[in-house]
């Protein structure tokens, strides 16, 4: 098989003035080349903390406590700053969810596009430019704009610029951490057009964060669904749409209206997210779940396979709990 | 005016002069927040705002509820022209119409409990009331708005409550005079997903109980096409097009609205077909248009586009369109 990223039992702490906050708790999921993965949840839930972990992007108070994170077969976590800065722009980038965190507003775009890729890569200024123009032109910009300042592009087309930064050294894989929320609609539509063009062009396999359940299920091959810390489900989206075994992905599928679907009754989940903090053992979806019950208080489920590629941590489904 | 007709928006016009520029070159330009619109709200019924950030939707409803003031046009409600009110006259209108505002932490006191915070619009309102019909007044709003018992949530404060309590409470208060109209801002746009439905089924369920009319603003497509009877989509201060949920969603005729249904509907469909529903331009909403507001976006503009403002036209009983193409579109895509 073609995997590009292996995400291994991963947990990820903060340390707080009230205890330890459990933000990722042994995550695990696995990316193919050319792959569109949705990693989705309501905020709070450990998305970024996730990419950024990948990254190794989590500072103090946080910190990867343990797991696995393989980018083709080298672990991140092990890997030493010199290794991880060749990899990072080069083999994985992140497009951030405010495209003013990747510009800085001094400096025209082309400056910084450019700079990043003579930082890592050994070119002349001049193809350094020119490859600036054509990334440009790649995500629907005019290659002669370059010398223009950020603020004097709208919100959709800094996203644009945000989107040509994360791909100018080529990267096999792209973090997007919901860099299209906080875009109108038809803007974020086109972005995310773009973005799945993009992958497709270039091959590129994309971790696709996002709270938009409907966008996330319309592009992309695989779904993982976070709560609290946990990937509760990881599934084809076809599966998932499906069959969602989880409580949690069951009951979120039916939180929100469907256009195509008037006589959709709308469901909330009652209560709310619990504190992370010191968190025992148990499942963390307990408090809110329908079917709860003595085991799920006590122990925590174990996330695993219980069809083809299709993985659940849900006490129901071991023998004799179905109900 | 129609005796169905609860309130009536016409030829409604919000400017504000936006500074820009460097500080030896100022520049002063006059925003059209909300350009001359004109709607009605029927008894009875909800009529959804649609349309991005920044088109006017908050703009419209703060216009309505007189905690902005117009800078022309006419807003009649029940009857009485709400635009040339004395303070003393507005505030009696005020009972009756209340809203609902997008973020539930801006909107209660932090300093106050929320027995108080539901006490007060009763002892601006109904002075006559001892205390104890206050207090039950009180209770019977909380209980409405499915917080029970009501008596564990009065001595608490905002900050002690989620942000799907606290946007409830801010209902309770809404709806504790027993208004007859309600303007609902974003009520769930800063609420997680699985606390939203909550709101959605709670404000539903009180417009079935109390007889309310709304005025529910949303940017959210699907969320309008749950809640509306009938949905004006807003683009640039203008209603480009208003008309019953279901003719919006089956039969949208402004390009803007079909765009929009478009990627709600089937987002790969659009991502597929996206040139022919809108162009990848962006907008420089600072720019003086002529013509239609939605010119610079718009696959299928012609000429006449540039320079001529579309009106809002009837295509069909109660469906508006504002659109000097729309006939020939309708022909194109049915
Ligand atoms: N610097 C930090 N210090 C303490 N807690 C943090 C920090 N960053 C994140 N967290 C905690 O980690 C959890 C997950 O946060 P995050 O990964 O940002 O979620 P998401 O991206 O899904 O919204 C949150 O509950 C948050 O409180
Ligand atoms: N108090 C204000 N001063 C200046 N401009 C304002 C003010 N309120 C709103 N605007 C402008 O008016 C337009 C419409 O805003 P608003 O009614 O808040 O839109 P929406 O609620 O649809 O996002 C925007 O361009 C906004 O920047
Ligand atoms: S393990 Fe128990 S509480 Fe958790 S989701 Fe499954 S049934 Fe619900
Ligand atoms: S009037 Fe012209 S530019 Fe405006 S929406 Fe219609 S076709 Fe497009
Ligand atoms: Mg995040
Ligand atoms: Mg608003």
């Amino acid at each position: 098989m073609n995997t590009v990223l292996s995400v291994e039992n991963l947990s990820t702490y903060f340390k707080t003035d009230k205890g330890i906050a459990k933000a990722v708790e042994n995550v695990s999921f696995s990316l193919n080349k050319g792959e569109m993965l949705g990693l989705i949840g309501e905020s709070g839930c450990g998305k970024t903390t996730v990419a950024q972990s990948i990254l190794r992007l989590i500072e103090y108070p946080g910190k990867v406590v343990s797991g696995r994170v393989l980018l083709n077969g080298k672990d991140l976590i092990k890997a030493s700053e010199k290794v991880l800065s060749s990899l990072r722009w080069k083999e994985i980038s992140v497009i951030p969810q405010s495209a003013m965190n990747a510009l800085n507003p001094i400096f025209t775009i082309g400056d910084q596009i450019m700079e990043s890729i003579l930082l890592h890569e050994n070119v002349s200024k001049r193809e350094a430019l020119q490859r600036t123009k054509t990334l440009l032109e790649l995500v629907g910009i005019d290659g002669e704009r370059w010398k223009s300042y950020p603020h004097e592009f709208s919100g959709g087309m800094k996203q644009r610029v945000a989107i040509a930064m994360a791909l100018a050294c080529n990267p096999k894989l792209v973090i997007s951490d919901e860099s299209t929320t906080g875009l109108d609609v038809l803007t974020q539509a086109q972005v995310i057009a773009l973005i799945k063009s993009l992958q497709k062009k270039m091959d590129l396999s994309v971790i696709l964060i996002s709270h938009d359940l409907p966008m996330v299920t319309a592009i992309c091959d695989k779904i993982a669904i976070m709560y609290a810390g946990n990937i509760v489900e990881w599934a084809s989206t076809e599966d998932l749409l499906k069959n969602a075994r989880h409580p949690y992905s069951q009951a979120l599928l039916n939180a929100s209206p469907d256009l195509g679907n008037p006589e959709k009754e709308v469901v909330s989940i009652p209560g709310s997210v619990p504190n992370l903090v010191n968190f025992p053992d148990s499942c963390r979806f307990h408090t809110r779940c329908p079917h709860a019950f003595d085991k799920c208080r006590q122990e925590t489920p174990e996330f695993r396979e219980i069809k083809n590629g299709h993985y659940t941590a849900c006490f129901l489904e071991e023998e004799g709990n179905h109900g | 005016m129609d005796k169905s007709t609860l309130l009536k928006v016409s030829n409604l016009k919000k400017t504000f002069i936006k500074k820009s520029g460097t500080f030896l070159k100022r520049k002063k330009t006059e925003v059209y927040a909300v350009n001359n619109i004109n709607f009605e709200v029927n008894k009875g019924e909800i009529l959804g705002i649609i349309g991005e950030s920044g088109c006017g939707k908050t703009s419209t409803a703060r216009m309505v509820m007189r905690l902005m003031k117009e800078t022309k046009g006419e807003i009649t409600f029940e009857g009485v022209n709400l635009c040339n009110l004395k303070e003393s006259e507005t505030n009696k209108i005020r009972k009756k119409m209340q809203m609902i505002f997008q973020d539930p932490y801006d909107t209660l006191n932090p300093g106050m409990k929320i027995l108080d915070i539901l006490m007060e619009p009763i002892n601006a309102h109904e002075k006559g009331l001892t205390y104890e019909e206050k207090y039950q007044k009180v209770i019977e709003a909380i209980e409405a708005i499915e917080l029970r018992p009501a008596q564990d949530f009065i001595h608490r404060f905002p900050h002690q409550l989620s942000g799907g309590q606290r946007q409830r409470i801010a209902i309770a208060r809404a709806i504790i005079l027993k208004p007859s109209f309600i303007a609902a801002d974003e009520p769930t746009s800063m609420l997680d997903v699985s606390v939203r439905a909550g709101i959605l089924n709670l404000l539903l369920d009180l417009r079935k109980k109390m007889g309310l009319t709304m005025m529910f603003i949303t940017h959210d497509l699907s969320t309008a096409s749950y809640m509306c009877d009938r949905i004006a989509v807003m683009y640039q201060g203008k209603i480009v097009e208003i008309g019953p949920t279901k003719k919006i969603i089956q039969h949208p005729s402004h390009p803007y609205t079909k765009a929009l249904v478009a990627v709600v509907k089937d987002l790969n469909h659009f991502i597929k077909n996206r040139e022919k529903l809108i162009l990848d331009g962006e907008v420089d909403s600072t720019k003086e248009e002529k013509g239609c507001p939605f010119v610079a976006r718009c696959p299928h503009k012609e000429a006449v586009c540039h320079t001529q403002v579309p009106e809002l036209e009837d295509v069909d009983r109660g469906h508006s369109v504002s659109c000097h193409c729309h006939i020939e579109l309708l022909e194109k895509t049915s």
